[in-house]
């Protein structure tokens, strides 16, 4: 556990070398973080609510104006954050978790337990993931947790096959025969050697699904398979592109612009930041 | 996109066998060959537009036993079958597969003459025959939209092109409810014992103006093209195709069809263009909030239902969902504007939350533990799931039960999912819309004509006898002031019992290029509707 630690640490650090970029992209994560955090407090008005009349454009009151039934929009962006955090973080916690435990287990055990789980993974590569992931949502129904699992189903092969050629690689290194020789039990270098040494690259991957994550659950709400009035980021733009003309009037100019806005900036950050860990974790890439 | 589209469009036929009072106008009486009202340029009625484009969906196929119970896959059906009677703009029985007709002076035996010539479009000849198999074949097959057969007991055909009806009972107003007879050929459905699935061409011919050419499930697509053997007026379109559409708006700007229903939010396009025509209807298709007694016995309460009528504020709805473009819901259940029977003295729960929050104390539902959220003295809340498909519909009524302290808990599906689960009942509140906005009889324990449909469900758990008594002593009323002094007191129970709410009726805006067609319907706001096609 200690070792984990201090890699986070050291990953930590490595964040002093970033990019300006990068940092760039950090503090928007943060910005949105810290939004999501005290959404009910920063926005002024009742995200559920509504709270002056329909299609107000931003102004005075409602700095980002409002939607077809007159609800704060920033607001509703602030409290999207949530669910795209949760949701994100959540998937992404979940399938490095699991495919992180997948991978360890396969790379160390070998043999035909190794052979099943690759041809799983394979297998699971080869599936078109989104189509499957509209049927597994329209089948457990619309709630935060339940797309939270339908993600995380499909983003667990990726950390596994990596953590795997991991631990192949690490399991011949002497120092981890050397332990072996001396009666370390399976749990012990696990906890000691294993995930110290792959939890680097487990971060990278983390907040690469992250990305992934935020804008599946977008594409989901969007079609309709989230909570039909929650406040996603992707369930607003869905409301605003079923609005009948929107493109013919100016409501688009905030109604769908804000959301779209803040879906990319999260998103590119995400992709920013993880890049940059990248390039530092493994420099050889 | 076309989900929402699709939603607001009726099942105009069967309020013809149910209210013929408010029974649209599909054929202009046959003879003379006047053009349409709304015809624009003289001379239109004899020239013939080539090919008109219609925003596609898949709306089944378009036989009287394979489309969909909904409005537009019964147009379709409707402009390749010919019923037996029809009516005119006015709502008044005219000929159509039967020209001539005569009823026995014990009003217990009706004789129809046939149109002659009239051919099937596969070249067979149309006889007597044809008609009184229709009848025995639906007896025992009920196609999607049923005529009501329950007066009669016996048909027969006299000759080649005369047939005759004998009744167990006087009824007042038997011809109008021949007005949803649908002929279909005897020598292609005789030996067919599973209709609901034939879908092969043979299932598609009728002795109607329109000849299917193209289908399309997957894609939504239908082709007509004119018949030239019909036996009425000559066609004015050539051929109607239905293409898959996914931005309305762009693809009639782009010509790709040739009209659309618009918002009051982009009307000022089209507005003041000559290029453009826009036409706009009061309809009667309505959205109506349902409640299912049986699954909650509480509803059953009326003064509940009452005080949700109060905190439901229908002009806001209106104003938010519709643009404006609709009318506020009547308790009464009839158009304020367009039903001459309206009767304005009914309750009209005007959006009140204090009457509301009174009415619910009153039945001593009270917010003990401070959730927001009121329950009874056993601890039950006024919780209930919101059946929708228009997801910012029923947010709004949820926002506004929220406010008296009821919670509805939104699920929004798709529209055919919807209407099955309101079919079998599995639901605790529903909003469904149809254009069968009007309709009564869904309210009262009389016995179900034919199939269920998933536009008119029974109303679940409601029961009131001298509604019951009342609806059907109007449907055989033959004085119209009685009828109408019928009419305000059913209103008034209605209005008083509330066993639906109707949220608005929309207002139909529909835009098309007058070059390219103006032939459109002043009658039907239905851009399918046969009426815009054939006199």
């Amino acid at each position: 556990m200690a070792g984990t630690y201090a890699s986070l640490q050291k990953l930590l650090k490595k964040c002093r070398e970033f990019s300006l970029l990068g940092k760039i992209s950090l503090l928007i994560i943060l910005l949105i973080f810290l939004a999501a955090v005290w959404a009910p407090y920063i926005s002024l008005h009742s995200h559920k609510i509504s709270s002056g009349p329909a299609l107000l454009p931003p102004g005075k009151g409602h700095p980002l104006g409002t939607d077809d039934l007159g609800i704060d929009l920033w607001a509703q962006l602030c409290h999207g954050a949530r669910i795209s955090l949760i949701v994100g973080f959540g998937t992404a916690f979940l399938a490095a978790l699991g495919g992180g435990l997948v991978g360890i287990i396969a790379g160390y055990a070998g043999g035909w337990v190794d052979k099943v789980i690759m041809r799983l993974i394979d297998i699971m590569i080869v599936l078109p993931d989104f189509p499957l992931m509209i049927v597994l949502a329209a089948f457990l129904g619309p709630s935060v947790l339940n797309i939270i699992i339908v993600l995380a189903l499909f983003s667990w092969v990726f950390p596994a096959r990596i953590v795997r050629a991991q631990i192949l690689m690490l399991k011949e290194h002497s120092f981890i025969k050397a332990a072996e020789t001396y009666g370390a039990g399976a749990w012990y270098l696990l906890w000691k050697h294993f995930l110290p040494a792959v939890f680097p690259l487990m971060a990278v991957n983390m907040i690469r699904q992250t990305g992934r994550a935020i804008v599946s659950e977008a594409g989901l709400s969007f079609l309709g398979l989230g909570d039909p009035t929650s406040k996603s980021w992707g369930l607003i733009i869905n409301h605003a592109t079923s609005f009948r003309g929107i493109y013919f009037t100016e409501f688009w100019k905030w109604w769908l612009l804000y959301p779209w806005l803040a879906l990319t900036l999260i998103v590119l950050s995400l992709a920013f930041i993880s890049r940059e860990l990248e390039r530092i974790v493994n420099p050889r890439l | 996109m076309y989900r929402k589209r699709g939603l607001p469009i009726v099942l105009a036929l069967v309020i013809f066998t149910t209210l013929f009072v408010f029974g649209c106008g599909m054929e202009q009486s046959s003879g003379e060959a006047e053009p349409a009202p709304g015809n624009g340029a003289a001379g239109q009625a004899v020239e013939q537009a080539e090919v008109i484009r219609l925003s596609g969906g898949d709306w089944g196929y378009p036989s009287p036993y394979a489309h969909y119970p909904r409005g537009p896959g019964s147009r379709k059906m409707r402009l390749i079958f010919d019923t037996l009677l029809t009516s005119d703009s006015e709502g008044n029985t005219v000929p159509m597969l039967a020209c001539d007709w005569e009823a026995g002076a014990d009003g217990l035996t009706y004789t129809f003459k046939l149109q002659p010539g009239v051919k099937w479009q596969d070249g067979r000849p149309f006889t007597a025959e044809d008609v009184v198999f229709s009848y025995e074949y639906q007896q025992q097959y009920p196609p999607v939209n049923i005529a009501d057969f329950s007066a009669v007991s016996r048909v027969e055909a006299l000759d080649e092109q005369t047939v005759l009806m004998e009744l167990q009972e006087t009824e007042p107003f038997f011809l109008d409810k021949m007005r949803s007879f649908t002929i279909i050929p005897k020598h292609i459905w005789e030996g067919v014992t599973d209709p609901y699935s034939l879908t092969t061409p043979e299932a598609a011919v009728g002795t109607g103006p329109y000849i299917l050419t193209d289908f399309s499930k997957e894609h939504g697509i239908y082709g007509f093209v004119a018949n030239d053997h019909f036996w009425g007026n000559k066609p004015r379109v050539k051929e109607i195709q239905f293409v898959p559409v996914s931005e309305a708006i762009l693809s009639f700007e782009q010509g790709e069809v040739d009209r659309i229903g618009v918002t009051p939010d982009i009307l000022s396009r089209y507005e003041n263009d000559p290029e453009y025509r826009v036409m706009q209807y009061v309809t009667s298709w309505a959205n109506r909030l349902y409640f299912n007694m049986n699954k909650r016995p509480e509803l059953a309460d009326k003064v509940l239902r009452q005080a949700m009528a109060y905190a439901i504020d229908r002009q806001e709805l209106v104003d938010l969902v519709e643009r404006g473009a609709a009318v506020p819901g009547n308790p009464g259940v009839l158009h304020p504007i367009s039903n001459e029977l309206y009767n304005p003295a009914v309750p009209a729960y005007n959006h009140n939350l204090q009457q509301a929050e009174e009415l619910l104390d009153s039945l001593g539902y009270k917010d003990t533990d401070g959730d927001g959220v009121r329950e009874n003295s056993r601890g039950e809340k006024l919780k209930y799931q919101l059946l929708a498909t228009d997801a910012r519909l029923a947010e709004v009524v949820q926002m506004h039960l929220a406010k008296i302290g009821i919670e509805a808990i939104v699920q929004v599906t798709d529209t055919m999912t919807r209407d099955a689960r309101f079919k079998e009942g599995d639901f605790e509140l529903c909003i469904n819309g149809s254009g069968n906005g009007e309709d009564i009889e869904e309210v009262t324990g009389g016995k179900e004509k034919g199939r269920a449909t998933s536009t008119t469900g029974k109303t679940i758990g409601y029961q009131n006898p001298e509604l019951d008594r009342l609806y059907f002593a109007q449907d055989k009323e033959t004085d119209p002031e009685k009828h109408r002094e019928m009419m305000a007191e059913l209103q008034q129970i209605l209005a008083e019992d509330l066993p639906k709410l109707v949220l608005y009726y929309t207002n139909s805006i529909s835009v098309h290029r007058p070059a390219v067609y103006d032939g459109w319907s002043e009658d039907t706001y239905h851009s399918d509707s046969r009426a815009n096609f054939v006199d």
